[in-house]
């Protein structure tokens, strides 16, 4: 039986592209290490369950990103009046470091999720506003808004001034 | 002045064991069917008892339909005896229920003067045979010019025995006196062409035509109509319930009874099957 093709790329091609993407989603949103892993290995599950066509390889990266959002987003919601143990034991949790002046990961997991997803996607895959918009369903000008507030409120968060 | 970035999260080291699994994925994980599958055998399940329960349904409607009514039924109303007659019950349903209702009065208050000459089926069904001896003693009267008998006299001539005024005991078995026979319940023993020997049969004894006839045998011998389906074996039956029948056969009126003694009945359906037997005896 011929090997699926996802956008031109066999299934270990997309995951040996696009882990980094996918990982960086999923310990943006979540703190414990483990329930990263799961989110990480369910977005690939789906890719390979599902099967979906894409039209090139940009749709394939953003449905991988949305759909890790979206299995970080239910698990979440699943685990929303739990709290793990593992999660209180710190080689499960997963932190950034704050000491580096320019480097503000830390301050972006603290975001709330809806500014948290428009500035990773902006500044992290550099993705425009319009692309955002597709990604997220949501509209252009509502993005633009949630780039403008997520950043002020990064801000001041890391207490930093007007540069980025 | 240096710009912000996010390297801790873009260049986060992603554990070779994450990529491992993640390439191991199509090895251990089944491929989902599509949704149209994944429940077939439950939506075929669930598709074919739906069909089977709506088809059951169906032929139980319409053998119910089939068998509710038969063609000509005759409905005993309970207390007055009226019995009225649906033959065109076609048209009976088609009726408002005010003109059904009024024909079942005229009916019933025709047979209720009739059923002060008629014995009730209970009463028929519950003693049938036991003959009862008249109540009232003969009156026997001298008559003119006759002489007592003497007890000792056997040298005397006997008497004649008085023929004029005596009475004969009335025939039947009904306690009753002939003078008055207009009390309720108890029939004249003139015209006894409305007593009837009656069963109980249940329906499924019974043809689709619900015909039952009557065979009357008097000393082993037949005194009715060989011809079985003849008018003078013909029953009257009227429906207890959807199941049981009331099977009624006049011997009088059909002209069967001729003399006294034990009768016996056969009741044949339309198939020479015999459905009862009964025996009477006449006096």
């Amino acid at each position: 039986m011929a090997e699926e093709l996802f956008a031109g790329l066999s299934y270990e091609q997309v995951v040996q592209k696009y882990y980094q993407t996918v990982a960086s989603v999923c310990v943006m949103h979540i703190k414990s290490r483990h329930d990263a892993e799961d989110c990480f290995q369910n977005t690939f599950l789906k890719l390979y369950q599902k099967s979906p066509d894409f039209n090139s390889e940009s749709h394939l990266k953003a449905w991988l990103i949305r759909v890790a959002m979206n299995e970080c987003a239910n698990l979440r919601r699943k685990n929303r009046f739990t709290v793990s143990l593992t999660y209180v034991d710190s080689d499960d949790a997963i932190s950034f470091p704050d000491n580096d002046s320019d480097d503000i990961s830390w301050a972006l997991v603290q975001l709330e999720p809806k500014y948290r997803d428009v500035l990773y996607l902006k500044y992290c895959e550099q993705y425009k506003s319009h692309e955002i918009a597709e990604i997220l369903g949501k509209s252009d000008n509502t993005v633009r808004t949630l780039i403008k507030r997520g950043k002020e409120k990064l801000k001041k968060i890391y207490g930093g001034d007007d540069d980025e | 002045m240096n710009k912000k970035n996010f390297n801790s999260i873009q260049n986060f080291s992603v554990p070779q064991n994450w990529i491992d699994n993640a390439v191991n994925i199509p090895k251990t994980a089944k491929k989902k069917p599509p949704v149209i599958f994944v429940n077939f055998s439950k939506t075929l399940v669930a598709v074919a008892s739906l069909v089977l329960v709506c088809c059951i349904s169906l032929v139980v409607f319409f053998m119910n339909n089939n068998n509710a009514v038969p063609s000509v039924l005759v409905i005993e109303t309970k207390g007055t005896s009226g019995v009225f007659e649906t033959d065109e019950h076609t048209q009976h349903n088609s009726e408002n229920n005010s003109s059904t209702q009024g024909t079942s009065k005229t009916e019933n208050i025709k047979d209720a003067s009739s059923a002060l000459t008629k014995p009730t089926s209970d009463t028929d069904t519950q003693m049938p045979t036991l003959p009862v001896e008249p109540t009232e003693k003969p009156i026997i009267e001298p008559s003119e010019g006759s002489s007592l008998p003497t007890e000792s006299g056997d040298d005397l001539p006997l008497a004649p025995m008085p023929t004029d005024g005596m009475v004969e005991p009335s025939e039947g078995y009904w306690p009753v006196d002939p003078t008055n026979p207009e009390v309720p319940g108890i029939p004249p023993t003139e015209n006894r062409d409305d007593e009837y020997v009656a069963i109980v049969v249940p329906k499924s004894k019974l043809t689709q035509n619900c015909k039952v006839y009557c065979l009357t045998y008097f000393n082993g011998e037949l005194c009715s109509s060989s011809d079985l389906f003849s008018s003078q074996n013909e029953t009257e039956i009227t429906f207890i319930s959807s199941s049981l029948l009331h099977v009624k056969y006049y011997p009088f009126k059909k002209g069967v009874i001729a003399t006294q003694g034990v009768y016996y009945f056969y009741f044949y359906n339309e198939n020479y099957e015999l459905v009862a037997q009964e025996s009477r005896i006449y006096r």
